[in-house]
């Protein structure tokens, strides 16, 4: 297409070279009239322009009936700019031509109104060769010339006065003076009227004198006009103030009654001109006082005046009339020119042509085919311009024959495109639609570029058809007239065109445009590649442009690669354009520019500033350019001075690119993104782009660091809410088993449904796990959790994430306001300066939940547990451990020491504990019983201090008694208890100190031998000395002897005796406090607060051995303790409340403990009788002993108390005798007197004394027949007893004798005298054994063989027998 | 020098969704540039495959000609039928190329794509990291 030899072909290029293309041109141009609208004057604001031209714009199209009486449309092109040079190309393509020029200024005063006219007059020179007609549209004035004021306006507005004279005016015509009337002098106008033969000479009469000009400066225009015939009028044009007047009152009738136009009283424009002489009466009974503004005297414009824009209602009526006005000198032209046959046929040239004809013969024959070529040319131009397409085709046709012949490219050239676009005309009607709306976009470079704002049609968009009319289609046009082009041949003719342009340099404008009118055909042709090809040719063509003028030309590619749906071409030119705005070569960088154009690149990058959007389809596009691009965004705004642009940017950059940025970029990137954040933060909310609307959306910064897992913390033990309510059991039914519901339970507990609830008022913890995917440690502050739904106190929170590829965790936390439901939807966050809402469902590795929902509940108490030790206030071993767990009060005490442990509980909630239950369990196979002996509290008193206000403290003594196993474990009475044995019988000790005596020993073998064992007993039995085996024993019996009965030895610990020290024991047991209050209380919910007690029991005294002795006093026996002080202190023991003893550490000693003999009645075994019953009667004599005996001791340098109880204490058969009461009462009598406790009697020689025997029956039962024996003995004192007093003494009355079976309580009295018959010290025992055994009696007559129970009198009866 | 007797300044394959998997450029070119040069020809690809496609049965040309030249490069194309596409730029300078050739370098160019591909390791859609397709690219472009 392109072809080299342009440079040759083509002069340098003079000024006749147009000075830049319209982007935005379309075939349809070929057919439009082109008017200028000029802002003229300093006082109007743009913005009231803009709002004038956009209604003027509208006017685009208007019918036209011609002579023939057919409608014609008129099209028409309205501009802003237009230079010259493109007007002096009005010969080439006579579309070119500016045939109209309206001005619209403002006034304020007559200085002001002086300049509007002048610029007004000075256009008109500047276009003068081509102008046909012009208006000036003068604001701020009221219609009668005075200054408007603006205060008035809300009187115009209200309309009082100004109905009143539209009242008027209507009363005086019918036909209401709709339109020129008011500007021209209605005398004027009559005498136009009178002298034109054209209804429509009265719009030529005002240019009349400008056609002159045209007449006199333009030698190529014949003088066609018909408004010459109004020259000899030009005298009279003159405008004289009254006349102004007039007119004006005029101008303000037209303005009412705009609203009758409206109202469809529309009468034909060119009738007013008829009625003008009416509406000249009514003016001047609307003559003004005021000093009105008189146009300067050389203004020859109609002008129309308004006070302000809203008031010109009858604007689009006069632009009617005025692109009539156009059409109609238009249409005359080309009748002329159509008509005519010229002997020699002017050379039409384009500019830059004229100086190559010079010095050609211009009579050839070849020159003359060229003339009449291009006339033809022209004339075809016109007719299209006059809506006669297929004429206008006709004429095309011709021309190109002709100037083919010629060789004359240029014209010929011109001939192509103008056939394609009567073609278009004829083919795409709607092909224009695209073209009116563009005109008004600007980037404010010159005054008509291509709209990039893209409203023209898109290629997805709506226009998907041919905009050819329905029912029509292109094969019946081409029918109708004769040389149509086809759709391919207009292309193909463009092509021609655009190759023979492309030989001018000179032509490079209208081959540009040429082609641009080529791919809009293509377009709609939907022939994209071919479109491309023209554009990519447009690239090509070499024009001298400014940088303004180049950068609208990127612009117009861009928005036409655009429109092919090559969006990343488009970008591509787009962003040229941008970084021409800002080349470096350019004096004056337009940053804001570049960087709005750049905005428009990001399509086609496939970059949307969303993040969200952005990642969704993250793998299109091309990395490399998007990280430019974005770059280039950042750098521009940073030019601009939108520092919070910038940082949004580059924020972007930063996450979104992230996945295509290496190490050391992300390092780069993110310095930069740091240091913008520090100068301008970037927050969650969008930003809007100034001046132009365009929204940024936020950037959060969700993948630095990228979050891992969300874990909501429930809460510990002791803040956990239960309901206090009693759990209903839901009754499910049967179990059966189901798939599918069990999917769809799981299902639910996905969605982030928590199965624990958060207190109101509570500290409340959410675990995130995050990586850090940068290769530097980043620091992150004011982190904190995003919720919904119940109102929650979100903390904030800093971290720093080093830079390592495992996931690091952090905690957040937060305070429910309020019970609810509360939904944790995200996190925020702020890194280097940018503030980011990471929503849950938005982050790619945790977004299958995109919320957790948790229940809160009303606010409850919450209480802490403390505890001082108050029984000893300086002990340090006792230890109080708050955590979560619940408190621990761990105590350390020696075996058998009570303290009491003062448990405050303190309420450092906010909320009062109104109710408050204790509930003490014990732990680790603790019994409950123990654990009654152990912890003993009072909550009566604790309850009493109910309610425990916030902060305050409620107290609750707790007793602590260490229980401690005083016995020696597995040490029961056995074979190696020594000694103590051996006395063992129902004698009291006392007895023994006279030494041994066979009857003591006969009757502790026998009492030994009911253990049962048979070994013992016939060895026992057949020695009756027991000596055999305890030899020792016996030896440690005689050495007892010395200290008699409350002496006490101590003994130096042996490694036989002592038994090993026993591991210190814990007594645990978890207290457990469960407690309301405030709003938590209402809603049933409590909380459990837990104190686990640990009591380290270290042992103090140990019951090594235990035995049984008989005591002095019937009823009582004495329990020998071997007690060992296994504590590392002295201990003062007191084993009764009068006796105690100092026991060193590690020593033992033994002590004998008086002790009140078991009833029998307690017992509820037969007296011991059934060996089975053996172990009951064992632990029950064990229990009474306990209940009594009491051990209480001070230990240590603090005398710590301490006491112990034998619970637990068994005690063998054969002491059970010694432990039970007798089950018989003595009452023995000598001589009236009652013997009890060992009283020494007197008698003397000879002398009878009676002896009075009394049994009574207290055993709680019935006694069988019992044998009752009195026995006479002399205790020499030595350990040898006679019993053979023979000759010493004699008795009266029975000494054996059998008693009758006594019943409950029932009494025996037996009697006897005693006789002796020396003096000296006798004893009588008196024995009582079962009557059944008493006839077995052995050898011996006074004992009592084996399994039998003996009761004796005790201490035996001693008297003391003197000679006078 | 060393220059001119490469074959192409750029070789280039785009994935489905039009992003880059691979772009191998000339030393001493300007690498952005060839990238824009690449992507927009992206703009022709699809253009020429959609009015391609809608004539269905025959099999389709993969190789797709000339995409558009400036006034230095020449930018080729080619597509699979996986919708992979392949984009050499070649010097406008270097005449001694002829179409022929081209289409060759597309199809070797090809065949190391499928070599790619068949790698069980390699994940369709992904950037190609392949020492071998490397080696491949520099024999390509040194004409052996």
């Amino acid at each position: 297409m392109r072809s080299s030899v342009s440079v040759i072909l083509s002069n340098p290029p003079p000024d006749t070279t147009m000075s830049y293309p319209d982007y935005c041109t379309n075939p349809h141009h070929h057919q439009t009239l082109l008017v200028l609208v000029k802002q003229v004057g300093t006082q109007l604001k743009s913005r009231s322009f803009h709002k004038l031209y956009e209604r003027i714009s509208r006017v685009g199209h208007i019918k036209v009936s011609d002579s023939g009486g057919s409608q014609r449309p008129v099209w028409v092109t309205y501009r802003r700019d237009y230079p010259v040079e493109n007007n002096d190309w009005g010969d080439f393509q006579t579309h070119r031509r500016v045939l109209g020029i309206i001005t619209i200024g403002q006034v304020g005063s007559q200085n002001d109104l002086n300049d509007i006219c002048k610029q007004h007059e000075s256009l008109k020179v500047k276009y003068s060769s081509t102008l046909y007609d012009s208006r000036c549209i003068i604001l701020g004035l009221n219609p009668d010339g005075t200054v408007y004021e603006p205060d008035s306006r809300s009187n115009s507005r209200s309309g009082t006065p100004e109905p009143n004279s539209h009242i008027e005016n209507h009363s005086h015509s019918s036909h209401p003076p709709l339109s020129v009337n008011g500007h021209i002098h209605p005398t004027h106008v009559k005498k136009l009227s009178a002298g034109s033969t054209d209804r429509d000479s009265g719009v030529y009469e005002t240019v009349g004198g400008e056609d002159k000009t045209v007449a006199d400066t333009d030698s190529n225009h014949p003088p066609d006009s018909p408004s010459l015939s109004s020259n000899d009028v030009n005298a009279e044009l003159k405008l004289d103030p009254s006349h102004v007047n007039g007119s004006d009152s005029g101008s303000e009738s037209t303005s009412e009654l705009g609203s009758n136009f409206e109202e469809g009283k529309l009468d034909s424009p060119r009738d007013s001109a008829h009625d003008t002489s009416q509406s000249s009466i009514s003016t001047s009974t609307s003559q003004s006082s005021k000093a009105s503004l008189q146009p300067p005297s050389n203004f020859k414009t109609r002008a129309l005046f308004y006070p302000t824009g809203d008031h010109a209602v009858n604007i689009e009526s006069q632009l009617q009339d005025f692109i009539s006005s156009l059409f109609w000198v238009l249409e005359s032209k080309r009748l002329d020119k159509s008509q005519e046959k010229l002997e020699r046929p002017p050379l039409l040239c384009a500019p830059f042509e004229r100086k190559d004809f010079i010095g050609l013969d211009l009579d050839s024959r070849t020159n003359k085919k060229r003339c009449v070529g291009r006339l033809k040319k022209q004339l075809a131009d016109l007719s299209l311009q006059a809506s006669l397409p297929a004429e206008a085709i006709a004429h095309y046709s011709q021309a190109a024959d002709t100037l083919r012949s010629c060789n004359d490219w240029l014209w010929l050239a011109a001939c192509f495109e103008g056939l394609c676009a009567a073609s278009v005309v004829m083919l795409y009607p709607n092909l224009r639609r695209n073209t009116g709306l563009q005109r008004f976009s600007s980037l404010g470079v010159g005054g008509h570029q291509a709209g990039v704002n893209g409203l023209g049609p898109r290629r997805n968009g709506s226009i998907t058809t041919n905009s050819l009319p329905t029912g029509l289609d292109p094969a019946t046009i081409k029918q109708s007239t004769k040389y149509c082009l086809t759709p391919d041949d207009i292309v193909e003719k463009y092509r021609e065109a655009i190759v023979h342009y492309s030989k001018y340099r000179n032509a490079g404008v209208v081959e540009t445009e040429a082609s641009i009118k080529a791919v809009h055909v293509l377009i709609e042709q939907k022939k994209y590649l071919m479109a491309a090809e023209f554009l990519s040719n447009v690239v090509f063509i070499n024009l001298q442009l400014s940088d303004e003028e180049k950068i609208a030309r990127f612009n117009a590619l861009a928005e036409l690669y655009h429109q092919i749906g090559f969006h990343r071409k488009a970008s591509f030119f787009r962003r040229v354009a941008a970084m021409r705005c800002v080349a470096p070569q350019n004096q004056q960088p337009d940053w804001g520019q570049c960087y709005h154009l750049l905005l428009q690149t990001l399509e086609g990058y496939r970059i949307s500033l969303d993040p969200l959007e952005f990642r969704q389809d993250g793998s299109q596009g091309w990395p490399s350019l998007q990280v430019q691009i974005l770059q280039e965004l950042v750098g521009t705004s940073r030019r601009m001075g939108q520092n919070a642009l910038c940082t949004r940017h580059q924020a972007f950059l930063v996450s979104a690119m992230l996945p295509h940025l290496n190490a050391a970029e992300r390092q780069e990137m993110a310095t930069m993104l740091e240091s913008l954040g520090a100068r301008s933060a970037s927050g969650p909310a969008p930003l809007v782009v100034q001046d132009s609307g365009i929204i940024i959306p936020p950037v959060n910064i969700i993948n630095i660091p990228t979050c891992k897992s969300v874990r909501l913390v429930p809460p510990t033990v002791d803040r956990k809410a239960k309901s206090s309510l009693p759990v209903i059991e839901e009754d499910n039914g049967p179990f059966i088993f189901s798939p599918f519901t069990s999917l769809s339970s799981n299902h639910n507990r996905a969605q982030g449904k928590m199965d624990f609830e958060w207190v109101e008022g509570d500290v409340c913890e959410v675990n995130l796990e995050f990586i850090n995917p940068m290769p530097f440690e980043i620091r992150i502050t004011n982190l904190m959790l995003m919720t919904e739904g119940a109102a929650f106190e979100s903390w904030t929170s800093s971290l720093v994430l080093t830079a390592s590829p495992s996931a690091q965790s952090c905690t957040l936390r937060g305070r429910p306001q309020a019970p609810g439901e509360l939904r944790l939807v995200g996190y925020s966050s702020q890194l280097m300066g940018v503030t980011s809402n990471c929503r849950f469902k938005f982050i790619p590795s945790i977004n299958k939940i995109p919320q957790y929902t948790i229940n809160i509940i009303p606010a409850l108490p919450f209480i802490q547990i403390l505890s001082t030790d108050s029984s000893s206030g300086a002990n340090d071993n006792s230890s109080v451990k708050s955590s979560p767990e619940g408190s621990v009060v761990s105590l350390s005490m020696s075996g058998g020491e009570t303290r009491e442990v003062s448990v405050v509980i303190h309420n450092v909630s906010s909320q009062p504990v109104d109710t408050i239950s204790l509930n003490l369990e014990p732990s680790r196979g603790m019994d409950r019983e123990a654990l009654r002996q152990v912890f003993q509290y009072s909550s009566d008193n604790l309850m009493s201090q109910l309610p425990i206000p916030p902060g305050g403290k409620a107290s609750l003594t707790l007793y602590v008694y260490a229980l401690g196993d005083f016995l020696c474990p597995g040490r029961i009475m056995d074979d190696q208890l020594e000694s103590s044995s051996m006395v063992s019988g129902s004698e009291p000790p006392s007895l023994l100190s006279g030494g041994p005596s066979s009857i003591n020993s006969r009757q502790s073998v026998a009492n030994s031998s009911i253990r049962g064992r048979k070994t013992h007993r016939t060895e026992s039995s057949a020695s009756l000395m027991s000596s055999s085996s305890r030899g020792s024993a016996r030896s440690g019996s005689s050495s007892s002897t010395c200290a008699g009965n409350s002496s006490i030895r101590t003994r130096t610990a042996t490694p036989l005796t002592t038994p090993a020290p026993t591991a210190p024991r814990t007594l645990e047991a978890n207290l457990k406090i469960t407690y309301s209050g405030g709003a938590g209380l209402l809603d049933h919910q409590c909380r459990t607060a837990q104190v686990s007690l640990a009591v380290d029991v270290s042992a103090s005294v140990l019951v090594t051995r235990w035995d049984v002795l008989p005591a002095e006093t019937p009823h009582q026996c004495y329990i020998v303790l071997d007690l060992l002080n296994t504590a590392p202190h002295e201990m003062d023991l007191h084993y009764t409340p009068t006796k105690h003893i100092l026991i060193e550490a590690g020593e033992s000693c033994r002590v004998p403990v008086p002790t009140d003999r078991c009833p029998l009645n307690k017992l509820n075994v037969e007296g011991g009788v059934e060996e089975s019953s053996c172990s009951d009667m064992s632990s029950a004599l064990g229990a009474h002993v306990a209940s009594l005996v009491e051990l209480r001791w001070t230990l240590g340098p603090e005398d710590t108390p301490g006491r112990a109880s034998l619970t637990g204490i068994t005690f063998p058969p054969h002491t059970h005798d010694l432990i039970t009461m007798a089950p018989i009462h003595w009452d023995v009598k000598l001589n009236e007197t009652d013997m009890v406790g060992g009283l020494e009697n007197s008698g003397i020689v000879g002398e009878l004394m009676y002896l009075s025997v009394g049994i009574v029956n207290c055993s709680g039962r019935m006694l069988p027949p019992l044998s009752l024996r009195l026995t006479a003995f002399q205790d020499h004192q030595n350990g040898h007893l006679n019993y053979r007093l023979d000759a010493k003494m004699t008795t009266t009355g029975a000494t054996k004798l059998t008693l009758p079976q006594l019943n409950e309580g029932e009494e025996v009295r037996h009697e006897c005298g005693l006789l002796f018959f020396t003096a000296g010290m006798y004893k009588i025992e008196i024995t009582c054994s079962p009557a059944a055994t008493a006839a077995q009696t052995s050898l011996y007559e006074n004992i009592i063989p084996a399994h039998q129970h003996a009761w004796k009198f005790s201490p035996p009866l001693e008297i003391a027998i003197t000679d006078i | 020098e060393d220059i001119a007797v490469e074959m192409a300044v750029c070789v280039s394959v785009i994935g489905k969704e039009n992003s880059p998997l691979y772009v191998w450029v000339g030393s001493g070119r300007e690498e952005l540039h060839l990238h824009y040069l690449a992507h927009t020809g992206l703009d022709v690809i699809h253009e020429k495959v959609a009015t391609v496609a809608k004539t269905p049965g025959d099999t389709r040309e993969l190789y797709l000609g000339l995409l558009y030249a400036s006034e230095e490069y020449k930018v080729f194309g080619y597509t699979t039928n996986t919708r992979i596409k392949f984009v050499i730029i070649t010097d406008a300078a270097n005449t001694s190329l002829r179409d022929n050739e081209i289409r060759m370098m597309f199809r070797r160019l090809h065949n190391m794509y499928t070599n790619v591909v068949c790698n069980p390791f390699y994940i369709p859609g992904e950037e190609i990291t392949s020492k071998e397709f490397d080696k491949g690219v520099s024999a390509l472009v040194a004409g052996n």
